[in-house]
């Protein structure tokens, strides 16, 4: 039984050796060999294009911020093309990136940059015009027609009558075609 | 000579040092989820109704038969008028009252665009389907010269987001036109790469919105 528990107990013990020695080895090998990192590149080359994609699909961004900035949700599914932004915020009016007027409590311009009858806000329609002209100038370079368009990105939250101002003023300017910006609430 | 020209030739081939590339993803990963949009941003078209561009279409529009339908966007809900019958709702109008009243909830007005969908869908499209259509070889045959358009006018205090309501109400047909249309729901507007004018697909109810000041 002593001799039986013995061979037993010296079989179990060359397992154990047998396990110590293949975890040693294993520690050597990983200490010789550098880090595979190959893999991790190719997952993170691939992240890479499609956020580098997916930046570069959208013809205009419109950036939202909390409290001054968010879209109205809707149901269209038209996509936006490429034409004179204007964004109306609760706190200003910007024109492709440049500030032009400023928002009174969320609602209102103030009087001394409207025109006396009230409807025209003056320096969106200096700008307006500005860009119109180099517009027009870089279409018939191009031997093609100008069609102008606007594209108005407001606040959910901002009163009618901002908005009807932004509008009268870029028709005032010629401006025919007009095109709200929403955030899609359905794809296509 | 020979084994010095061995010596010559055995070079150490190391892996490619990966780890500035690496750092230089990892760099611009977070930079691009940052700037990234994960939502979709779309469009509504719209045309804005100049006081001198209504009295040019008023002109226009005497000699041919009109819809001429109109939402008013009041504090007191959306009213609705047709050039041909005036109200809509005659007798709620007849008591001061709006074709559909808006609801109070937590202290903030609530406009139902479900109901206007559907009362314009019965009142107006679903009665003059047969004799209209927005298809381009049968607009002639329309009895309707102004068929798919409607004019929204909204008060000056009405948020901006009603109005986008209002839009989406009047564009697309209600789940009950199920039967009626061929295909989805979905009324789009398409600009085709290189063109300049949009161009319209899907099923539409009263897509060509124009806004007026009230």
């Amino acid at each position: 039984m002593a001799d039986r528990m013995t061979s037993e107990e010296k079989a179990r013990l060359e397992r154990i050796e047998a396990k110590k020695a293949e975890r040693r080895e294993a520690a050597k090998k990983f200490r010789n060999d550098p880090l595979k990192i190959t893999s991790l590149m190719d997952a993170l080359t691939i992240i890479l294009i499609f956020l580098l994609k997916s930046y570069g699909s959208d013809p205009m961004q419109v950036p939202q911020k909390k409290n001054e900035l968010i879209l109205p949700k809707s149901d269209s599914m038209s996509n936006m093309a490429e034409c004179v932004d204007i964004q109306v915020s609760r706190t200003s009016i910007v024109v492709k990136g440049k500030a032009v007027s400023k928002v009174v409590d969320g609602k209102n311009v103030p009087s001394d940059e409207l025109s006396t009858d009230g409807h025209i806000i003056v320096k969106l329609k200096e700008r307006l015009e500005e860009l119109k002209k180099k517009a027009e100038s870089a279409a018939s370079s191009a031997g093609k027609k100008f069609v102008p368009e606007a594209f108005i990105a407001a606040d959910q939250k901002v009163p009618w009558k901002l908005v009807a101002q932004v509008l009268y003023t870029a028709s005032y300017v010629k401006y025919k075609k007009f095109s709200f910006a929403i955030v899609k609430t359905r794809g296509g | 000579m020979a084994k010095k020209r061995a010596a010559k030739f055995e070079v150490e081939i190391e892996d490619i040092n990966l780890m500035p590339i690496m750092n230089l993803i990892t760099l611009l990963i977070p930079f691009l989820l940052l700037s990234a949009q994960f939502i979709q941003i779309g469009v509504i078209l719209v045309d804005w109704q100049s006081r001198a561009r209504a009295r040019t279409q008023k002109k226009e529009d005497e000699n041919k038969r009109t819809l001429g339908l109109t939402i008013n966007i009041t504090s007191k809900g959306y009213d609705i008028t047709t050039k041909e019958k005036g109200s809509a709702c005659p007798s709620k109008t007849a008591n001061g009252q709006p074709c559909i009243p808006v609801s109070m909830s937590g202290g903030n007005k609530i406009y139902n665009r479900v109901a206007l969908r559907k009362f314009l869908y019965e009142k107006f499209w679903k009665p003059n389907k047969s004799n209209n259509s927005l298809e381009p070889d049968k607009l002639d045959r329309n009895i309707y010269s102004d068929w798919g358009k409607v004019t929204i006018r909204p008060e000056s205090t009405v948020p901006y987001e009603v109005v986008i309501q209002t839009l989406d109400a009047s564009r697309e047909l209600p789940p009950e036109a199920k039967g009626d249309v061929s295909g989805n729901l979905a009324c789009v507007f398409k600009k085709p790469q290189g063109q300049q004018e949009w161009q319209l697909t899907g099923n539409c109810m009263f897509p060509f919105a124009q806004l007026a000041a009230h």
